[in-house]
C-alpha cells in the first residue's frame, strides 16, 4: 500500500463522513460549516489525482466564495428553531436501501466494467496534466464556447439576483405579504 | 499510483447519493440547497477523474464550468429564499402553497 492509496482511503472515508454529517444534521449552520470541510477534503482528492489547480480553484471558489454567501445568509436570516421547522429522522429502511444501492452498484461494476477496476495509469512522460497552463490553453483554444457561456450566464445570474432584491414601495407582491 | 478508477467514481456515487437523500428527506430551503451543493461537489469528483483518466484536460474544463453554475445557482436560490423569508416568515418548504391547493 503506498502513499497515494493511503492518501485516498483516508480521503475518502472522511469525505463520506462529511457528506453524510451535512445531509443529516438538523441545522443548517452546521450543514454549512461539515460542506466548508468537506470541500477542503475534497481538495485534499483532487491533489491525490494529481489536479493541483483545481484543488486550489475548489478551496478559493468554493470554500472561499459560495460558502461564506451561504454563511452569510444564515446569519442574515438568524432563524429560531421554531421557524427552522422541525426535521424528521431519517429512516433506517432509506439507509438500509442507500447502502444497499451502493453494494449493488459495486458489483455491478465489478461484472460490467472490469476494466475500470484497473488502477489508474501512470502519467506520461513530460505530462502537463493539472498545471495552469495546459488548463488554460484549453480553456481559450479549444473550449471558448464554454468561457462564453460561462460569462453570459454569470451576467443572467447577476440580472437576476439584481431584480429579486430590487422591489417597488407599496407595492404587494404576494397575497399576505408585506413591502 | 495504485487507485482503481471504480473506486474513485463510487465515492463520487456515495456523495451524491447522500447529498440526493438530504435532498429528498430535509424539511427547510437552506438545507436543500446545501445539499445541491454537495450533489455538484460529487459530480465533479467524476469529472476530475475521468480527467485524470484519460489526461485531458476536458473534464476539468468541465469542473470550471460546474462551479459556474454553482454560483449563480447558489446566489439565484438565496436571493429567492431571501424573498420567501421575507413574504412567510420561515423557509420551511411546507409554506411554499402559493401554487398548491389551499390548506
Amino acid at each position: 500500500m503506498d502513499l497515494h492509496q493511503t492518501l485516498f482511503f483516508i480521503f475518502a472515508v472522511l469525505i463520506l463522513v462529511t457528506a453524510g454529517l451535512v445531509a443529516f444534521r438538523p441545522r443548517p449552520i452546521e450543514s454549512a460549516l461539515w460542506l466548508i470541510l468537506n470541500f477542503f477534503l475534497t481538495a485534499g482528492l483532487y491533489v491525490v489525482l494529481g489536479a493541483h489547480f483545481t484543488a486550489i480553484i475548489q478551496i478559493l471558489v468554493y470554500a472561499g466564495a459560495i460558502m461564506v454567501l451561504f454563511v452569510f445568509v444564515i446569519l442574515l436570516l438568524n432563524l429560531d428553531p421554531k421557524e427552522l421547522g422541525n426535521e424528521d429522522n431519517p429512516s433506517w429502511a432509506s439507509m438500509v436501501l442507500f447502502v444497499g444501492i451502493l453494494t449493488f452498484v459495486l458489483v455491478a461494476v465489478k461484472l460490467a466494467k472490469p476494466e475500470l477496476l484497473v488502477p489508474f495509469p501512470a502519467l506520461q512522460e513530460k505530462s502537463t496534466f493539472g498545471s495552469i497552463e495546459a488548463l488554460s490553453s484549453d480553456l481559450l483554444y479549444k473550449y471558448y464556447w464554454g468561457f462564453e457561456l460561462a460569462g453570459v450566464i454569470l451576467l443572467m445570474s447577476i440580472v437576476g439576483v439584481g431584480l429579486l432584491a430590487y422591489r417597488k414601495r407599496g407595492v404587494a407582491t404576494h397575497r399576505g405579504g408585506r413591502t | 499510483m495504485s487507485i482503481p478508477v471504480a473506486y474513485v467514481l463510487l465515492l463520487s456515487f456515495g456523495v451524491f447519493c447522500m447529498g440526493a437523500c438530504g435532498f429528498l428527506l430535509r424539511k427547510n430551503a437552506l438545507s436543500l440547497l446545501i445539499c445541491l451543493e454537495l450533489m455538484l461537489s460529487a459530480v465533479n469528483i467524476a469529472f476530475v477523474t475521468f480527467a485524470r483518466l484519460h489526461e485531458n484536460e476536458g473534464g476539468n474544463i468541465l469542473y470550471f464550468l460546474v462551479i459556474t453554475v454553482a454560483a449563480c445557482e447558489s446566489a439565484v436560490g438565496l436571493a429567492i429564499l431571501l424573498n420567501f423569508f421575507r413574504i412567510k416568515r420561515s423557509i420551511r418548504l411546507d409554506d411554499a402553497t402559493a401554487l398548491g391547493v389551499e390548506q
